[in-house]
């Protein structure tokens, strides 16, 4: 691999039509903004003469801009869908080239794991993997199991899972299991990992995520349209949320599922071949992206500097830097994935996924990007920065309400002037900016609402029309009362990163597990009591802009038993019962999502990973089998001395988590722990280690 | 002669030996494997441990669980030049039937592979933001808010 392979294929004629449609969109998105510009000047008393109110503008100029680009590519994505216009669909594009009849090269499926709970990482896998079987294609893949995880005990459970899912599907030749000692550079450090030592040996790579399920069908098409589409870098597919109990997970599924495609193919209509990569559920060409996606560290100190952490945006941008086509293929099912299951393990992921697009401000004028993808940079970065736009905005005009209800008018309000400015309030026009902006804001779901609708067959997918448009309605009355929330925590999470607070890189929750009031009231207890003060203090202000004001300090106030509420799994399948949120998956669930259902149903160990990793043979044999045998330094040895006599001695109960840690770490501890705890003739002592 | 010491010390040795069977079906249950018949194999190693305990262990579990690992593990194939050439599958299942016991010099050599054999590619990162916009004042800006 000495010379750098890029691909430049001479302006395609994809390119050509993105550039008119960014154009389009460009004019569009600008003439709305400007028109609804205009209209906020004349509603303020100043017309934007004044400090505070000049301020407002701009925020909602650059607010109104970004849900405009949104409400675009929904329209886009609707009228794609409705005229079913595949012309630059890349699944069309590979299947003129005929794809289906295309030979199948070696492919790798990674799946990075990070503290995730083995069984339900397994049996996504094994339904993935017995789906491909299927096919009759599973010899031209192999699958790698690439684990980050530093809870050594959750170790020992991956490791017995993967020994128990080669022996049971006799898969030990086609699935491997790795793990790192050290995370360097996290996800992507560890795909570039499995790059350096085996990536040679494949065409191609599947990147899944720990809660991917993937259809076997999809995964061979996937290839297929690589071998046909040789500029492709990468190809994204949609995935499709889907497993989840709780009524906030059902809800976010049903929202993902009935709005989900027409934005996807909207987004596929303005940017074609310069599209996103999601860091999982794509397909890669190994090589280029060996040779040019390997992430650099950002120079410097402080959260915007150090290791990329939204790695995807950026690996897409480089693989479209040299030349290769990064495409989604918007309309290719057999993809899955899992939401959080709660409010809060949402809001935990976006702290994550905050700080990684906000390192993207850093590289915007790097060299060479295409445009498609520096905007890409910049939606990222507005998806929580706008919180903070929004939030800046609502405080500004609070000013504004108390500055005209504590001061005199002032008919002179910039330079002197021979002409006074005369207050002036316009509340028609106020309601029709208000509506304007609602329009913008829920005619897509409208529209999702009409797809359905129209492509008949699906509706009855959905629990019927009825049950599909109450649904949508309730799915916005939700996310209207939501919306405040994410506000707060997310101009929080840009605050506190600009400010040098770094992110800690937990395991992503992947049970549903709902929250308890105690958890409520600390995340959202005092977001509460600002929201209850800043009503109060509007009220006394202007009691009519408190009533503009109650859907924001309303849905803050009541932040506390939503949060709870919606994280209950009984309440989602109440919901399920009276038809609500349903989708497709749910009314008539793919055979994928039913082996892995299976698969999750089936008991799982319940006793401490170290004990079985001590007591029972396989799992001991299995642990020992995968440990390097390296000779430790004396005053390891030492440690490990006096803490195999505490376990052997006192139980297993008195040891800590580091020092079953330290233990489960060591051949040779694990070896004698088991032959002695085996030959224990102590009552106490066999029972503490499970033994009668 | 039969005194009452001595028919209590025997007692005593058949609970013990008793225990040491139970305790070793125990271990052979957890072990699950369908090749090994338990009443078989336990009875082998109490005999194995009667007649020939070994010296520096003592008590009649210790004696039984050692003789039964023995049996375990000094089949045919435990080798560990042999184990090294053998495929993952019959390496999982020589690990499952007690290969633990493999001395540390042998351990290496038979150990399980779990991934197949590297080959070393270089993956060099290209540094990005030399023309990127020079925010250091931001992130300066609020780290002293």
């Amino acid at each position: 691999m000495n010379a750098r392979t890029t691909f430049r294929s001479a302006n395609p004629r994809w390119r050509r039509a993105a550039i008119a449609r960014r154009i389009l969109m460009f004019i569009l998105v600008a003439t709305q903004t400007a028109i609804a510009g205009a209209y906020m000047m004349q509603i303020l008393p100043y017309h934007g003469r004044t400090p505070v109110e000049l301020a407002v503008l701009v925020t909602f100029i650059g607010l109104f801009a970004w849900i405009s680009i949104g409400f675009w590519t929904a329209i886009a994505g609707f009228f794609v869908l409705l005229g079913n216009a595949r012309k630059y669909a890349i699944t069309h594009i590979c299947k003129v080239r005929g794809a289906a009849s295309a030979p199948l090269a070696p492919t790798a499926i990674l799946m990075p794991i990070y503290n995730e709970n083995p069984h339900h990482v397994f049996a996504g896998l094994k339904a993935t993997y017995v789906s491909l079987q299927d096919t009759g294609q599973l010899s031209h893949f192999e699958f790698f199991i690439l684990s980050d995880t530093t809870d050594a005990a959750r170790a020992v459970d991956e490791e017995l899972a993967w020994a128990e899912f080669c022996r049971s599907l006799d898969a030990f030749d086609h699935v491997h299991y790795r793990r790192r000692r050290a995370n360097i550079k996290r996800k992507s450090g560890n795909i570039g990992d499995f790059c350096r030592r085996w990536g040679a040996y494949f065409r191609y790579m599947i990147v899944l995520d720990a809660d991917s399920i993937m259809a076997g069908q999809t995964l061979k098409t996937m290839v297929q349209m690589m071998e046909v589409r040789p500029e492709a870098g990468i190809i994204q597919t949609p995935p499709v949320t889907v497993n989840r109990t709780s009524l906030f997970a059902r809800i976010q599924q049903f929202a993902n599922r009935v709005y989900g495609p027409m934005f996807t193919a909207g987004v596929n209509f303005w940017r074609l071949g310069e599209c996103y990569y999601w860091g999982h559920n794509a397909i890669i060409r190994v090589r280029p992206f060996m040779e040019h996606c390997a992430l650099a560290r950002l120079p410097g100190r402080g959260p915007m500097a150090g290791e990329i952490l939204s790695h995807d945006f950026v690996e897409a941008a480089l693989m479209r830097r040299a030349g290769w086509e990064v495409w989604v293929a918007y309309d290719l099912g057999g993809s899955y994935e899992e939401t959080p299951p709660t409010l809060l393990d949402e809001l935990k992921r976006d702290r994550r996924w905050c700080q990684g697009n906000l390192q993207h401000l850093r590289l915007l004028g790097t060299k060479g990007l295409s445009s498609s993808h520096r905007t890409m940079f910049v939606n990222g970065v507005m998806a929580y920065a706008s919180a903070m736009f929004w939030l800046l905005f609502l405080i500004l005009s609070t000013v504004e309400v108390a500055v005209q209800a504590l001061s005199a008018y002032k008919y002179f309000p910039s330079n002197p002037s021979l002409f006074p400015v005369w207050p002036e309030w316009h509340p028609d026009w106020a309601l029709m900016l208000i509506f304007s902006t609602a329009v913008l804001l829920f005619a897509p779901k409208i529209l999702s609402l009409l797809l359905a609708i129209i492509k008949k067959p699906s509706t009855r997918y959905f629990g019927g029309t009825r049950a599909l448009t109450v649904s949508v309605v309730l799915e916005s009355i939700v996310a209207s009362l939501l919306a405040p929330i994410r506000m707060v925590f997310h101009a929080q999470f840009v605050l506190t990163t600009l400010m040098g607070l770094r992110v800690r890189w937990g395991g992503q929750v992947r049970d549903d597990a709902e929250t308890d009031w105690l958890t409520a009231v600390r995340s959202h207890g005092t977001v509460t009591v600002i929201a209850l003060g800043w009503a109060a203090l509007v009220h006394w202000l202007n009691p009519a802009f408190f009533w503009w004001l109650t859907p924001i300090t309303g849905a803050l106030i009541a932040a506390i038993p939503l949060s709870v509420y919606l994280s209950r799994a009984s309440l989602g399948q109440r919901a399920r019962r009276w038809r609500l949120f349903t989708i497709p998956e749910e009314i008539a669930p793919p055979p994928e999502l039913v082996t892995a259902n299976n698969a999750l149903a089936s008991p799982r160990p319940s006793t401490d990973p170290f004990i079985r990793a001590v007591v029972h043979p396989q799992v001991n044999a299995i642990h020992i089998a995968m440990l390097r045998r390296k000779p430790a330094p004396l005053s390891t040895n030492k440690r490990l001395e006096t803490l195999k006599h505490k376990a052997l001695r006192r139980g297993p109960s008195h040891l800590t988590g580091d020092e079953k840690a330290h233990l489960l770490q060591d051949a040779a501890s694990m070896q004698i722990l088991h032959l002695q705890v085996w030959q224990t003739t102590d009552r106490e002592l066999s029972q503490s280690w499970g033994l009668s | 002669m039969n005194s009452p010491a001595n028919n209590c010390d025997q007692l005593l040795k058949q609970t013990d030996w008793q225990r040491a069977e139970r305790r070793a079906l125990q271990y052979l249950k957890r072990l699950d494997d369908s090749a090994v018949a338990p009443e078989h194999l336990v009875s082998v190693a109490i005999a194995h441990a009667q007649n020939n305990p070994d010296v520096a262990i003592n008590g009649a579990i210790a004696q039984t669980m050692l003789a039964l690992q023995r049996l375990l593990t000094d089949s045919p194939g435990s080798d560990p030049k042999t184990l090294a050439a053998k495929s993952s599958r019959q390496r999982v299942r020589h690990w499952l039937n007690g290969a633990q016991s493999l001395n540390a010099a042998d351990y290496e050599a038979a150990r399980l592979p779990t991934m197949p054999p590297m080959q070393r590619v270089n993956m060099s990162p290209t540094p990005m933001i030399r023309h990127g916009l020079p925010l250091g004042w931001l992130s300066r800006l609020f780290r002293r808010l």
